[in-house]
C-alpha cells in the first residue's frame, strides 16, 4: 500500500544546520516582524522571542499566562493571538512570547501550527513540504 | 468636522432637488462605507476583536481549559477534544471563519520539545 498526500509549499532548509528552522512572518494590524523558527513536532506551543513580539507592539504580560516545561525546569510564556505567516501559508494563531528577554529561540509547534497544516519532511534533501489542512487536491 | 459646518451643508442641501439629494446621499453612503472599509478602520476592529477574545478566553480558561473551542468573536460556537471536533463544530454551526484554538488549564505546564 502507498500513501499520497498534495502540498502547495515547499520549503528547502539546508540539512547541515542542526535544527530545521524556517522562515516565519509574525504580523498584527499595522505590524509585522520575521525571523527563523525552528520546527518542533515535540513541542505543544508555538513559542517566540519576547522581543519579536514588542516589535509587534504587544505588551507582553498582557497576554495568557502559560508555564511550559522543560527537561531541566519550567519557564514562563505570554500567549498572544497574532498571523502567522510561513512560506506561502497564513493563519491567525495563539502563540507564546517568552517572559525572559534572554530567550532567544524560535519554535513552530503543535497548537496554533502544526494542527492546521499538512507537513511533508525529507530530510535527506532538506525538503520540507506544507499545505493548509483542508487544501489538498485530490 | 463642526457642528457649524453640518448645519451649513444641511443648510445648502435643503436648497437641492428631490434628486440631487438622492445623488449627495448615494455619495455619502459611499464615502462612509469606504472610510469603515479603510485599513484603518480594518485593523482597528481586528485589534479589538483580539483584546475582546483574549479577555473571553482568560474568563472562561478554568471552565474550558484542557479543550479546543472555536470563537466567533467572543462567541463560543464549539468545543471539543481536538482541533478537527473543533474545527468540524464551527462548520456545522455555519461559522467555518470561526478562531479555533487549544486552551490551557490554568495549572497546565506545556511542553517545550528536544532538550532545550
Amino acid at each position: 500500500m502507498s500513501y499520497h498526500l498534495s502540498f502547495t509549499e515547499l520549503i528547502s532548509y539546508d540539512p547541515g544546520q542542526s535544527s530545521i528552522t524556517v522562515p516565519v512572518t509574525l504580523s498584527l494590524s499595522h505590524d509585522r516582524v520575521s525571523c527563523g523558527a525552528k520546527v518542533d513536532t515535540g513541542a505543544s506551543l508555538c513559542i517566540f522571542a519576547r522581543d519579536l513580539g514588542e516589535q509587534l507592539g504587544l505588551e507582553i504580560e498582557s497576554g495568557m499566562r502559560q508555564l511550559v516545561g522543560t527537561v531541566t525546569g519550567t519557564f514562563v510564556v505570554y500567549l498572544h493571538e497574532v498571523n502567522l505567516s510561513v512560506a506561502g501559508l497564513a493563519f491567525s494563531a495563539f502563540v507564546g512570547f517568552a517572559e525572559d528577554e534572554g530567550f532567544r529561540r524560535n519554535v513552530l509547534g503543535r497548537r496554533g501550527f502544526l494542527e492546521q497544516i499538512t507537513l511533508g519532511l525529507v530530510d535527506y534533501d532538506g525538503k520540507l513540504y506544507l499545505n493548509s489542512y483542508g487544501n489538498e487536491q485530490t | 468636522m463642526s457642528v457649524e459646518i453640518v448645519d451649513a451643508i444641511k443648510q445648502q442641501a435643503a436648497t437641492l432637488t428631490a434628486q440631487e439629494k438622492l445623488q449627495l446621499a448615494h455619495y455619502l453612503l459611499e464615502q462612509a462605507r469606504l472610510d469603515q472599509q479603510a485599513p484603518g478602520n480594518k485593523s482597528t476592529t481586528e485589534d479589538a476583536q483580539r483584546r475582546e477574545r483574549l479577555a473571553w478566553l482568560k474568563v472562561h480558561r478554568e471552565a474550558y481549559g484542557g479543550q479546543y473551542i472555536a470563537l466567533d468573536g467572543t462567541q463560543l460556537v464549539a468545543v471539543g477534544p481536538t482541533y478537527r471536533v473543533a474545527r468540524e463544530g464551527a462548520h456545522a454551526a455555519g461559522k467555518p471563519q470561526a478562531f479555533v484554538m487549544y486552551l490551557s488549564k490554568p495549572d497546565e505546564v506545556a511542553e517545550w520539545g528536544g532538550w532545550g
